[in-house]
């Protein structure tokens, strides 16, 4: 069978004025389709690289990535990305954000509009279209963008460290709800994160980076009893526990543990 | 505390910024007419010499004049177009050629090294070029204008363009957002605040340009006055002239500061 996403012996060099750094080295990785994968590892070990390099932001050096038999070369509707911050845009209202991929791609109608509002509200923002994002708290903008990414229903969305700036309350409630909307409109994820216990808590399956330069190092599958539950509850789960030892473990021979 | 409290407290506090505010205005006022008053004193007593400084009385006196006749509205009139003409011609140029850089780096870097020769150069002393160019006509005053602060705009809007969040154009990118797209949708609408501020800049400059162009070629105009008072020594004419400039390049600042404070208001 045909996976959704593979990724192909990817590798990627930097090369700066006084030095070449690889970055990632033959990564392979297939993704199925409804799948949620994070990548785990510490900073620096070419996630966000990896992550750029699956959008079609960035071209590798060697390898390819492909999104249903298609090569990815540049960024496509069908792939969403979310980044650690909102980058929302501060002269636009939060509809007029949520809204902007069908702007950009030329798709905005009084449908779509309507589609989005009914987003916004099923996240709880409701009351602030016409509000700017200077006025929101940092957790209903991250909300925003996530909006913002799933409003143009990509078939494969990127999390960049997507949670990984907010308070801890906001960060349950915000994995939550995307794990909600993702599983709702089907979408297949792959998350970047330094935080092993959000990766079990989210994902089917967790990719475990090796760093300098970045390889995979070991692939974990996490129990069909987990996935099942909401992040929050996951967390609360025995195997949970089981699970998150064998990986810190993992992490600790590594050498490259970061909490 | 009980709520009446808390309102009596914050009613204090608002009548002692009040009367702070009522202080600073009176003493700003004090100082204008005392120093008119002053001015008047001293010329007639000729402590200074009255043919050199005037006297506050005697421009009143010819501002009535001169506004009666109509000349002064005319003059008045001129050298307010050229000077919003060059200003918000040369902002809009500025603006253009800072655009063409951040769309090609290639000319960007190839330009670079006469930018920064041609806005260290006093722009001023170009002139006699313009006159050549332009003929001895109102468009050679607002070329002057432009020319002042056109390149002044392009290094700083260009600056700007290039210090636009780079994670924000991700976000476009990552929709498939062309170049243009980008441009219009990010880079243009948060360089906005720098546009305003070389606005604000531009207004002083460009009545630089224009007063220079007027002393060289105009016929009329504001800076016409200035240089033809100077001529037949008529320094009262030469101070009317430019205490209405004064007042004029205050209040177009003050308009763009009350611009700004609209639109800049959810640009943070």
């Amino acid at each position: 069978m045909m996976s959704f996403v593979t990724i192909e012996n990817i590798s990627h060099v930097y090369i700066k004025q006084a030095t070449t750094l690889l970055a990632l080295e033959e990564i392979n990785l297939a993704i199925q389709q409804g799948e949620f994968i994070s990548f785990l590892g510490p900073s620096g070990c070419g996630k966000s690289t990896l992550l750029s390099i699956i959008s079609g932001l960035l071209k590798p050096t060697f390898g390819s990535v492909k999104l249903e038999g298609e090569r990815v070369v540049k960024p496509s509707k069908h792939i969403g990305h979310m980044f650690q911050q909102d980058f929302l845009l501060p002269w636009k209202t939060i509809e007029e954000n949520s809204w902007l991929g069908h702007k950009i791609m030329g798709t905005l109608d009084a449908s779509i509009k309507e589609e989005v509002h009914q987003l916004l509200a099923a996240m709880g923002l409701g009351d602030v279209y016409k509000k700017y994002p200077h006025e929101l708290s940092g957790g209903m903008r991250q909300r925003v963008a996530l909006v913002r990414t799933i409003a143009v229903k990509p078939k494969l969305v990127l999390l960049d460290e997507a949670f990984s700036a907010l308070d801890v309350v906001t960060k349950l409630q915000l994995e939550n709800m995307t794990q909600h909307i993702l599983e709702k409109h089907q979408m297949t994820s792959i998350l970047v994160t330094h935080d092993f216990q959000e990766a079990i808590a989210m994902s089917d399956r967790v990719v475990l980076l090796h760093h300098n330069p970045g390889r995979i190092r070991k692939i974990f599958e996490v129990p069909i009893e987990l996935r099942r539950l909401d992040p929050v509850d996951a967390r609360n789960h025995y195997m949970f526990t089981e699970l998150s030892q064998e990986i810190w473990e993992a992490l600790n021979r590594d050498g490259t543990a970061t909490a | 505390m009980e709520q009446q409290q808390l309102n009596t407290l914050q009613r204090a506090q608002k009548r002692k910024q009040q009367r702070e505010r009522q202080v600073i205005l009176l003493t700003q006022i004090s100082i204008l007419v005392g120093g008119i008053g002053l001015w008047e004193l001293a010329a007639r007593l000729a402590w200074i010499d009255p043919l050199l400084f005037s006297m506050p009385s005697k421009i009143a006196l010819l501002f009535w004049e001169k506004w009666n006749d109509g000349s002064l509205w005319i003059h008045m009139s001129v050298t307010l177009y050229e000077t919003i003409a060059g200003f918000l011609l040369g902002t809009l140029f500025g603006v253009m050629i800072a655009t063409m850089l951040w769309w090609s780096p290639f000319l960007s870097r190839v330009l670079d090294p006469y930018l920064v020769i041609f806005n260290a150069m006093p722009k001023v002393a170009l002139g006699p070029m313009i006159i050549v160019a332009f003929g001895p006509t109102q468009t050679s005053i607002i070329a002057m204008g432009i020319l002042i602060c056109v390149i002044i705009t392009t290094l700083v809007v260009y600056a700007g363009f290039k210090e636009v969040d780079v994670n924000k154009l991700k976000v476009i990118q990552t929709f498939g957002g062309n170049k243009l797209q980008l441009y219009t949708q990010v880079v243009l609408p948060a360089t906005v605040p720098i546009i305003i501020s070389a606005l604000k800049v531009n207004v002083g400059l460009a009545w630089v340009g224009v007063i220079v162009g007027e002393f060289l070629v105009s016929k009329e105009g504001l800076g016409y006055l200035i240089i033809y008072g100077f001529q037949v020594f008529q320094f009262t004419l030469v101070m009317l002239s430019m205490i209405i400039i004064a007042i004029f390049a205050t209040i177009m600042y003050q308009l763009i500061y009350i611009l700004e404070k609209y639109v800049v208001k959810n640009n943070k």
